[in-house]
C-alpha cells in the first residue's frame, strides 16, 4: 500500500477576527489517497475552505502537520510555499481569477512561463491543455469575451499547467448554472479517471456526488456523515 | 511575460498613466533645468575663456580684467619677461579705451581693444578682413548700423578725451574693415579694435607702453598653474589669473543661482518620487485580488513586486524622454531672459546641456521611480493570499 | 522708482521662475488628487449599487476634495512662511544687508489657497464625475 499523497494530522487554525478568536479547524486529520477524488461537505462557516487553504499551502496551521507526497509543507518558508504551489498543487476557485489583461492561452500560459518553461514548449502545452477542457477554438479569448462555464475551463487548465500532483478547486462550480455546471461536473470526472488526484470544496450536491468519497465537516471538524 | 503584463496594465488605465507620464515629465523637466543651471555658467564662462585658447590673463595687481581702469607699465619689459619662460608659447598684450567716432552726420562713442593682430584673442573675423594697416579700425555689426556706414568708409576717429580742456589728444582718419564679432562683448553694444600702436598713438603720454590686460597661451602640455605662478613671482606688479581662478571668483558671485538650482532640483526629483508612489499603490491597492490568485498559482513574490515596479519605471521613463524636450525648451526661453544681463559677455549661457550631467539625473530619476515602487509593490505581494482571495471579487 | 537694468532681469528670471512653479504644482496636483479619487472607484461603485445618485457622489467627493485642498493649503501656507523667514534669515545674513529675499503677503496668500482649492476641487470634480458616470459594475471588474 502506497502512503497517502495528502496527510493531515491534528491540524488546528484559529485567527483573529476584530476583538474575538475564531477557530476554524479545531484537530482535523486526514489522508487523501493517489487517484482519489474527494468532496469535502458542510454547512457554511464550517472550516472547509480553510482546510482547502491548509492542503493548498496557501495557508498555514496553526498547529498539527501536514504533509504532500511525503513534505512536510506546514512550516515552509513563503519561498518554498510558493515554489511548491507551482509544481505541485493546482487551484481552481470559485470566482475563477484569470488575469483579464491576458487571453485564455496565455493564462494557462502564465504558471509555465514562472516555472521558467520556454515560450514554445509552453504555447504548444497550453494549447493542449485548452483542447483537453474543450476549449480549442477560444484560445486568443479574453476573459471578458467568454461564458462562465469557458472561463472555469480555462482556470481549470491553468491549474494542470505544471502537471501537478493534486488538483484543489473551492466550490468551481459556485458561480455557474446547473447546465453548465454539469459540464464542469464531468470535465473532473475525466480528469480524475486520466489520473488525476482532486479534492473539492462544495456545496453543489451532483459535484459531491459525482466524487469518490465525501468527507463531511462542521465546526470546524471532520465528522462522519 | 512580466513586460506583457506591465504593459496591458497601463494601458489598461489610460488617462490615469497620461496623467502620470505628463506629473513626472515636468518634475524631469524642472529636474533638467535646475542641473543645466547650476553648471552652465562656469562651463559657459569656461568655455568661453578657453575659446582662444589661452589659459592665463594678466590684469594690473588686485583687478580683474577691464575691472577698472588700472594698466600695466612696460610692456617691452614684460613681454621680454615672459618670453624667458619656455612654457609660454604666446603673448597678447591688449589695451582698452573708448573712442569717439565721426561718420558723416553721425556721432558715436564706443569701447576699443588696441590689439596685435597676429595673436589677438577678443575677437573673430567675420569677413575675412582684419586690422592689418595702421589706419584701419575693425567694428561690429551693431557699431556699424549705429554709424550707417559700410565697409572701406573712412571715418573720424577721435581718442583720449580730457574733460578739463574738453579737447582729444589724437584724432585720425581711420578706414572701416571687418565686420568682427567680440567674443566677449555684450548684447548691443558698440566695439571697435586697432592696431595697439594706432591706439598708443592716439592716446596720449598715459597709454604709452602700457596694456590693460596680457592673454597667454601655454605651450601644449604645461601646467597652466604653474606659469600663473611662476608669472606671480616674476611680476610683482600683476595679477596672473588662471582660467581656474577666474572660474571660482565668478561661482562665487553667482552662487545664490547654483544654490537655487539645488533646492528646486531636489523639490523636483521629490515630487517626482511622490507621483510614481502614488501611483503604484493605486494601482496596487485596486489589484490585490489579481496579486494574491498570482502568488496563489505560484508565482513568486519576486515575480510579482518585479512587474508592478516595472510599470512604475515605464512611467518614470517615458516622463524622462518628455522632459528632456521639455526642459530644453524651457531652458532655452529662461536663458533668454538671463542673458540680457547687463555688461554680461553675449557668449555666457546660464543653462547649458551638457549630456553627462543630464543623463545622471534623468538616470537619478528613474531610479527613484523603481525605488518608489518596490515598497508598495512589496506590501501588497506580502498580504495573506487566502485573505485576499476572499476579499477581492473579480468577476 | 528707478530700478537698474541687473535687478530687471534678476526679477524677470524669478517672475519665470515662479511662472514654472506655479504651473508645475498645479499639474502635480491634479495628478495625486485624479488618482486618489480614482483609487476610490470601488466605493463609488457600492455607493451606486445601493442607490446614491450620482449628483450625491459627486458631491460627497467634491466635499472631500475641497477639505483636502483647504487642510494642505493652510499647511503650505505655514510652511512657505517658516521658509520665507529661514530663506531671509540666510541671505541676510550672507549678503550683510537687511534687504528682504522673500515677503509673504496678504495677496501672496490668498492667490496660492484659491489656486489649490480651484485646482483641488477642479480635480475632484473631473475624477468623480467620471467614475459616477460608468456603470457600476464596471467599475469592479476593472
Amino acid at each position: 500500500m502506497s502512503s497517502p499523497i495528502v496527510s493531515l494530522r491534528d491540524v488546528r487554525r484559529d485567527y483573529a477576527l476584530g476583538a474575538e478568536r475564531v477557530h476554524a479547524l479545531q484537530g482535523v486529520t486526514l489522508d487523501v489517497e493517489r487517484g482519489d477524488y474527494v468532496a469535502i461537505v458542510g454547512p457554511s462557516g464550517c472550516g472547509k475552505s480553510t482546510l482547502l487553504n491548509m492542503i493548498g499551502v496557501i495557508d498555514q496551521p496553526t498547529s498539527g502537520t501536514v504533509e504532500i507526497a511525503g513534505k512536510r509543507v506546514d512550516a515552509m518558508s513563503d519561498r518554498e510555499a510558493t515554489s511548491f504551489r507551482l509544481h505541485n498543487i493546482g487551484f481552481v476557485f470559485q470566482r475563477f481569477y484569470l488575469m483579464p489583461i491576458l487571453s485564455a492561452v496565455e493564462n494557462v500560459a502564465l504558471p509555465m512561463a514562472e516555472a521558467k518553461v520556454s515560450r514554445k514548449e509552453r504555447e504548444e502545452k497550453a494549447a493542449e491543455l485548452l483542447a483537453y477542457v474543450g476549449l480549442a477554438n477560444r484560445e486568443r479569448h479574453r476573459p471578458s469575451q467568454l461564458s462562465g462555464g469557458e472561463q472555469q475551463r480555462v482556470a481549470i487548465a491553468r491549474a494542470l499547467a505544471n502537471g501537478p500532483t493534486l488538483l484543489l478547486a473551492d466550490e468551481p462550480t459556485g458561480e455557474l448554472d446547473a447546465s453548465t455546471g454539469v459540464q464542469i461536473i464531468s470535465l473532473f470526472q475525466r480528469l480524475n479517471v486520466d489520473g488525476t488526484t482532486i479534492v473539492v470544496v462544495t456545496h453543489d450536491e451532483d459535484l459531491a456526488s459525482a466524487a469518490r468519497r465525501k468527507v463531511h465537516m462542521r465546526d470546524g471538524r471532520v465528522v462522519d456523515a | 511575460m512580466r513586460t506583457a503584463l506591465a504593459q496591458a496594465s497601463l494601458i489598461r488605465h489610460r488617462s490615469r498613466t497620461l496623467l502620470a507620464v505628463l506629473g513626472v515629465a515636468i518634475a524631469a523637466a524642472m529636474l533638467l533645468d535646475m542641473v543645466m543651471l547650476a553648471t552652465g555658467m562656469r562651463e559657459s564662462f569656461r568655455e568661453l575663456l578657453l575659446s582662444r585658447g589661452f589659459e592665463v590673463r594678466l590684469a594690473p595687481k588686485g583687478t580683474l580684467p577691464f575691472d577698472t581702469d588700472a594698466t600695466i607699465p612696460g610692456v617691452k619689459a614684460v613681454t621680454a619677461v615672459l618670453r624667458s619662460n619656455p612654457d609660454i608659447r604666446e603673448i597678447s598684450a591688449v589695451m582698452g579705451g573708448s573712442i569717439h567716432i565721426q561718420a558723416g552726420d553721425r556721432d558715436v562713442s564706443s569701447a576699443v581693444l588696441g590689439i596685435d593682430p597676429s595673436v589677438q584673442g577678443d575677437y573673430v573675423s567675420l569677413s575675412g578682413r582684419d586690422v592689418k594697416s595702421a589706419d584701419a579700425i575693425a567694428v561690429n555689426d551693431y557699431l556699424l548700423g549705429k554709424l550707417g556706414a559700410r565697409i572701406g568708409d573712412t571715418v573720424n576717429v577721435a581718442s583720449g578725451y580730457d574733460p578739463q580742456t574738453r579737447t582729444y589728444t589724437g584724432q585720425r582718419k581711420l578706414v572701416i574693415t571687418g565686420p568682427v564679432k567680440f567674443i566677449y562683448g555684450a548684447k548691443d553694444q558698440a566695439g571697435a579694435a586697432m592696431r595697439r600702436e594706432t591706439l598708443e598713438a592716439m592716446s596720449g603720454p598715459e597709454k604709452r607702453d602700457r596694456a590693460s590686460l596680457f592673454m597667454i597661451r601655454v605651450r601644449k602640455g604645461a601646467d597652466a598653474e604653474r606659469v600663473r605662478d611662476w608669472i606671480e613671482t616674476q611680476l610683482p606688479n600683476v595679477t596672473a589669473i588662471s582660467v581656474a581662478t577666474a572660474i571660482a571668483q565668478v561661482d562665487q558671485r553667482l552662487s545664490y543661482f547654483r544654490q537655487l538650482a539645488f533646492i528646486l532640483g531636489a523639490v523636483s526629483l521629490f515630487v517626482g518620487f511622490l507621483l510614481v508612489t502614488t501611483l503604484v499603490t493605486v494601482s496596487v491597492n485596486e489589484r490585490a485580488g489579481e496579486i494574491a490568485v498570482m502568488r496563489a498559482i505560484g508565482v513568486s513574490k519576486t515575480h510579482v513586486v518585479q512587474q508592478i515596479v516595472i510599470e512604475g519605471v515605464a512611467i518614470s521613463v517615458a516622463g524622462a524622454v518628455l522632459g528632456l524636450g521639455l526642459g530644453l525648451v524651457t531652458a532655452r526661453y529662461l536663458n533668454a531672459i538671463l542673458s540680457s544681463f547687463p555688461g554680461l559677455p553675449m557668449a555666457i549661457d546660464f543653462f547649458l546641456f551638457q549630456p553627462r550631467a543630464a543623463w545622471s539625473a534623468l538616470g537619478l530619476l528613474i531610479a527613484s521611480g523603481i525605488a518608489s515602487g518596490v515598497y508598495p509593490a512589496w506590501r501588497a505581494a506580502s498580504l495573506p493570499i487566502a485573505e485576499s482571495l476572499r476579499r477581492e471579487a473579480i468577476a | 522708482m528707478e530700478t537698474s537694468r541687473t535687478f530687471q532681469v534678476v526679477s524677470r528670471f524669478h517672475r519665470a521662475i515662479g511662472v514654472i512653479t506655479i504651473v508645475a504644482s498645479s499639474v502635480f496636483l491634479l495628478c495625486i488628487m485624479v488618482l486618489k479619487v480614482d483609487e476610490r472607484r470601488r466605493d463609488i461603485a457600492a455607493l451606486r449599487l445601493m442607490g446614491i445618485s450620482r449628483s450625491s457622489v459627486v458631491r460627497t467627493i467634491v466635499i472631500e476634495s475641497a477639505l483636502v485642498a483647504v487642510l494642505g493649503s493652510v499647511l503650505g501656507v505655514a510652511l512657505g512662511w517658516v521658509t520665507s523667514l529661514f530663506v531671509n534669515w540666510h541671505y541676510q545674513a550672507l549678503y550683510r544687508t537687511p534687504l528682504e529675499f522673500s515677503i509673504v503677503t496678504a495677496p501672496v496668500v490668498v492667490f496660492a489657497v484659491s489656486l489649490s482649492l480651484v485646482l483641488g476641487i477642479g480635480a475632484g470634480l473631473l475624477a468623480s464625475v467620471r467614475l459616477a458616470r460608468t456603470p457600476p459594475l464596471q467599475l469592479f471588474g476593472r
